[in-house]
């Protein structure tokens, strides 16, 4: 189908619609008119898309924060030391080689902990799978909590596949405390979901997989809670993202 | 995905930190955007498409879903999901050297802008505001805003489409 009115008129519109920044009546009148089916419109907005981008990359260039390639990598398992494993088994076993003393005993202790590695990497993988899905899903619904304040952070919520969290700032814990986190129902006692610790940079990802019954779940809060804590009900609440 | 944020990165935090003017946000809003990056790598085909434009797409719209949530104004995340989409970066092949006098054309087509259409690109392009919503904020008629933008968008886009010929 092609709308010659129509493609001429939405042409004008196409970088605002590719941003998101159209009023409702205009987008739904593109998506009804991209739906139908136009190449010439999807070939518009594809040209859209790159001016967009074009804009976009005249942005003034800021520097980020030296940490934040660490922190980044740091959640697809990526880290600073991690190409040095590659030089230092090379040279464990070199002088193994030359040894020839304890080899057995040595190589069976370094596979040991090579298999744990992969283990902790297996394990790191589907979290962030699981966070990845969740993110991406359609229907996953974003939630801000303390923007500009600490903490301050994201909550994706998915009905069926479950909830991220994303914190910032959070600091070290005392001694002995530990964060944890909380699934607030609508009526009844909180429960403790996952104790966790931030990274060195006060971040912390939390994922509670499952479906979520969003007419029964209040909120999402993390607490502190000291040693031996029983979890009955959160001590120290540090915020609760309403959901 | 280090030799992905090692070219780009820089790029992707300037955009998010420009429309959230907050460096811990903006650092939490880069790591949400190569959480997405990193599920979706697999389906660029770099034959077909540029990776840049992209990269910029899922940045800004992380930065403006953020923006709207912030400001209460309806969110979505996947609202604009299938834009994200590499296939809608099919055309945008071509030389490197291309996109560069694009860019240069289009920063040089910014400055010939009036203060008041540049104030609205910066609106739409930086802070992902609607022309309702620019309306209000520079208290002048929607139609004034749309006739705006209009005019300030088709300046830019000759000047890119005039410098790939």
């Amino acid at each position: 189908m092609n709308d010659l009115n129509n493609c001429a008129e939405f042409h004008e519109l196409y970088e605002l619609y590719s941003l998101g920044v159209l009023d409702a009546s205009e987008r739904e009148g593109i998506d009804e008119h991209l739906s139908a089916g136009c190449a010439e419109c999807r070939a518009a907005v594809e040209r859209a898309l790159l001016q967009n981008a074009i804009i976009s990359g005249t942005v003034t260039m800021v520097k980020p924060p030296a940490q934040l390639r660490a922190r980044v990598l740091a959640g697809f398992g990526v880290q600073r030391r991690e190409p040095n494993w590659f030089w230092a088994f090379a040279a464990v076993a070199a002088v193994l080689l030359l040894a020839a003393t304890g080899l057995f005993l040595q190589n069976r202790a370094l596979r040991t902990e090579m298999a744990e590695a992969a283990q902790r990497n297996a394990a790191a993988g589907a979290r962030l799978a699981a966070a990845s899905e969740i993110l991406q899903a359609p229907g996953t619904r974003l939630v801000t909590f303390g923007p500009g304040e600490a903490p301050h952070g994201s909550v994706f919520v998915h009905s069926k596949l479950g909830i991220v969290m994303v914190a910032g700032t959070l600091g070290p814990a005392p001694a002995g405390w530990n964060y944890e986190t909380w699934i607030v129902p609508a009526s009844g006692a909180p429960q403790a979901v996952e104790s966790f610790t931030p990274d060195a940079k006060g971040s912390a990802i939390t994922i509670i997989p499952g479906p979520v019954g969003v007419n029964s779940v209040k909120a999402v809060a993390v607490s502190l809670e000291p040693p031996g804590a029983t979890l009955q009900k959160p001590t120290k609440v540090l915020f609760a993202a309403a959901i | 995905m280090a030799v992905l944020y090692d070219r780009f990165g820089g790029l992707l935090y300037s955009i998010i930190y420009r429309a959230v003017r907050d460096q811990a946000t903006a650092e939490d809003l880069v790591q949400e955007t190569f959480f997405r990056i990193w599920n979706r790598i697999h389906t660029f085909d770099a034959e077909k498409g540029r990776l840049e434009p992209w990269l910029v797409t899922i940045a800004r719209n992380r930065a403006f879903d953020h923006l709207r949530s912030v400001r209460g104004a309806a969110s979505e995340l996947t609202s604009f999901d299938e834009l994200e989409r590499t296939g809608y970066f099919a055309t945008a092949a071509g030389p490197r050297t291309d996109r560069v006098v694009q860019q240069r054309a289009v920063e040089q087509a910014l400055t010939s802008l009036n203060e008041t259409q540049r104030e609205v690109i910066e609106l739409t392009h930086f802070e992902g505001m609607t022309q309702a919503e620019i309306a209000e904020k520079l208290k002048k008629p929607l139609g004034t805003v749309k006739g705006l933008v209009r005019s300030a968008l088709r300046v830019l886009r000759e000047a890119a489409e005039g410098s790939a010929q």
